[in-house]
């Protein structure tokens, strides 16, 4: 499709108001607060549509409303964003999660962080907040302020959405887990060894790091984003630095661009191939999860070398790269990627010549094609399940669109723990073959270029494709140009509800691997 | 399972006795941040570009106090990137767990004229 006959299909079906687009692919629309159902619906019945994320505001000092942006990922690089305002006085909205379930958290979150309530939601319970905090206090209103101290509540949590009869067992696992890995909790209700139903209840790791960077500048807000997890930190890095570069009209040099990209695929390898021991450690596979445990280690010692830091921090910054690579770096990836490709080959021929742990992840955590969709599921999970989607290749970026070969994009349809680990094995050749190609032809030139201030009241988004797929950050500036909303949309926010609908019908200790097989992020999740 | 023992074998002991073994920290790492007494002027760069609130120069009638706490720092080394006097030195000091807290932060006090 042109962009000529997707802008005016999108006009057909969305009777709204027209307004620019804060990128340069991006149809935008203001809609009346009644119509948003159904120009939502509309925009996601076109092919290829996906809800890629939503951004709450409170605009009420400047023009008395809150306002709601909804935007879909669209086929060639376009995006539609459908935004509605709501009145100070009334604050309400009615939910788009029947017709478009991918909105589902989205709106929970803003029913919990700017006090919105999305009528007609059919799951209208917190999500964020535990019940801990206090009723009718919402953070990401201008409002509130976060100095002072919010008194916790003593109560008990709400029932979680079980099944009860006879013989039915409620097991709560977590939030402390048996392995050192983030806080989360899960709720699962069994018969026998056999899944009824999960719920898991997470946001444990929620530190309010959207609200602590308003009012800051850019600068200060890189050093906060990049650190909202660890295993995406460089994805989160590029993602911001990208939206910020988007805002300030600024095109990064071709060196820099290169070298970013180097390493959002360096940090796609120590996630995959960490991940793939995982899985193993997931059915105690002890020398699978051994083997990918220690190329895993090989590879940050490498992330630590490049740039003194395991998990690549400090390494992207606006406008570039803060440091270049220079010619022992270079050699030092290609020898140490040579050695580790050989020992990835190695690793797989254990895994996959173990017919004990094939059959653990074979028809286990099933996600059929129908659920990925509807989720707005992205990265792994996605293209497991039959969804061929990555920013990579959907949204251009970095160096991506000069890389010598089409982006190649593994996907399968089983949507089982077996497929995702397959995707992950793909990918890490994939990535081996990219960072070999850049580093057979990196540009010279300068690595980064001076941002100056930015412009005020403006707003950029941009995505790169973390470990765990599409990872989107969405900025406004306030009047001064610096940050007046930061909204990090990690691939794991998506992906999390995914998980919980994987699980019923499997056994209780299949959930282990189940949970591995998707390695989200939760620190990504509740920011 | 034969193959698996043979293939342990191959690749050996891979870890290391640390800390009987020393290990130090790569070129690029980036640890703790260290003052050049000699070069500070307290003009309070390093202080305003920190993200994390890990510096403070405070100034008073005698001069200024530069203090640092390691707790707070998240290693990013703007502070060396912005003073102008080269006085802060990104070490590459890593062995900083301690039992005490006191022992996370560093104060020096400056008197104008010394």
């Amino acid at each position: 499709m042109n962009e000529r006959s997707v802008s005016s299909s999108i006009d057909e079906v969305v009777s709204g108001r027209r307004l620019d687009g804060w990128l340069a692919n991006e149809a935008r629309f203001e809609v009346d607060r009644d119509r948003l159902v159904d120009a939502c619906t509309a925009v996601s019945e076109i092919p290829g549509a996906r809800l890629a994320t939503m951004v709450g505001l409170d605009d009420r000092k400047v023009s008395g409303s809150f306002r709601l942006v909804y935007t879909f990922a669209l086929p060639d690089a376009r995006w539609a964003t459908i935004e509605t305002r709501i009145p100070g006085v009334d604050p309400a909205f009615p939910s788009i999660s029947i017709t478009v379930p991918a909105a589902h958290w989205y709106e929970r979150e803003v029913q919990d962080m700017f006090g919105l309530m999305a009528e007609g939601h059919p799951d209208p319970r917190r999500l964020v907040h535990h019940e801990n905090w206090p009723d009718g206090l919402y953070p990401h209103r201008k409002d509130f302020d976060p100095s002072i101290p919010v008194p916790r509540v003593e109560r008990n949590p709400p029932a979680f959405h079980n099944r009860h009869g006879e013989g039915i067992v409620e097991i709560p696992v977590g939030p402390i887990h048996a392995g050192v890995i983030e806080p989360g909790h899960f709720r699962f209700a069994a018969v026998g060894e056999k899944i009824l139903h999960l719920e898991p209840r997470l946001f444990y790791t929620h530190r309010g790091i959207e609200k602590l960077v308003e009012g800051k500048s850019a600068d200060h807000v890189l050093q906060v984003a990049e650190r909202t997890c660890g295993a995406c930190s460089f994805s989160h890095a590029v993602s911001y630095s990208q939206t910020i570069e988007s805002i300030a009209g600024v095109e990064i040099p071709e060196r820099g661009s290169a070298l970013r990209t180097l390493f959002l695929e360096l940090e796609r390898l120590y996630n995959h191939i960490g991940d793939l021991g995982n899985i193993c450690a997931g059915v105690s596979f002890s020398v699978g999860a051994s083997i990918g445990a220690r190329i895993k280690d090989d590879l940050q010692r490498l992330n630590e070398r490049l740039t003194g830091n395991r998990f690549l921090r400090a390494t992207a910054t606006l406008g570039g790269m803060r440091r270049d690579l220079d010619t022992l770096a270079l050699r030092d990836i290609e020898s140490s990627l040579t050695r580790i490709a050989v020992e990835f080959d190695d690793f797989i021929s254990v895994m996959l010549g173990s017919d004990t742990l094939i059959e653990r992840l074979v028809r286990t955590g099933i996600v059929s094609t129908e659920i990925a969709r509807a989720m707005g599921a992205v990265g792994v999970t996605a293209r497991a399940s039959g969804v061929n989607i990555d920013s990579r290749r959907d949204h251009p970026h970095a160096y991506y669109p000069d890389a010598p070969q089409p982006i190649a994009v593994p996907t399968r349809k089983t949507g089982d723990a077996h497929a995702r680990a397959l995707i992950r094995l793909d990918e890490v050749l994939v990535s081996f073959a990219m960072i070999q190609g850049i580093l057979e032809n990196i540009p010279g030139g300068p690595v980064s270029i001076k941002l100056g201030s930015l412009p005020p009241n403006r707003v950029g988004f941009a995505v790169t494709e973390s470990p765990r797929g599409e990872n989107l950050h969405w900025v406004k500036t306030d009047g001064d140009g610096l940050i007046d909303r930061l909204r990090i949309r990690s691939a794991s926010y998506p992906n999390w509800p995914v998980v919980a609908a994987s699980v019923p019908g499997n056994m209780v200790p299949d959930f282990p691997v189940i949970n591995k097989s998707f390695e989200l992020c939760y620190a990504c999740l509740d920011r | 399972m034969v193959s698996i023992f043979r293939r342990s074998l191959k690749t050996g002991v891979v870890t290391k006795r640390y800390p009987t073994e020393p290990e130090s920290a790569p070129d690029a790492y980036r640890g703790q941040i260290q003052l050049d007494t000699d070069h500070c002027t307290g003009d309070g760069a390093c202080a305003r570009v920190c993200p994390a609130n890990a510096i403070t120069v405070q100034a008073d009638e005698r001069g200024w106090v530069w203090a640092l706490t390691d707790a707070r720092c998240v290693f990013c080394g703007l502070c060396e990137g912005v003073c102008e006097n080269g006085a802060i030195r990104i070490s590459r000091e890593f062995e900083l767990a301690t039992l005490s807290a006191s022992d996370l932060s560093t104060t020096v006090r400056f008197n104008r004229g010394e």
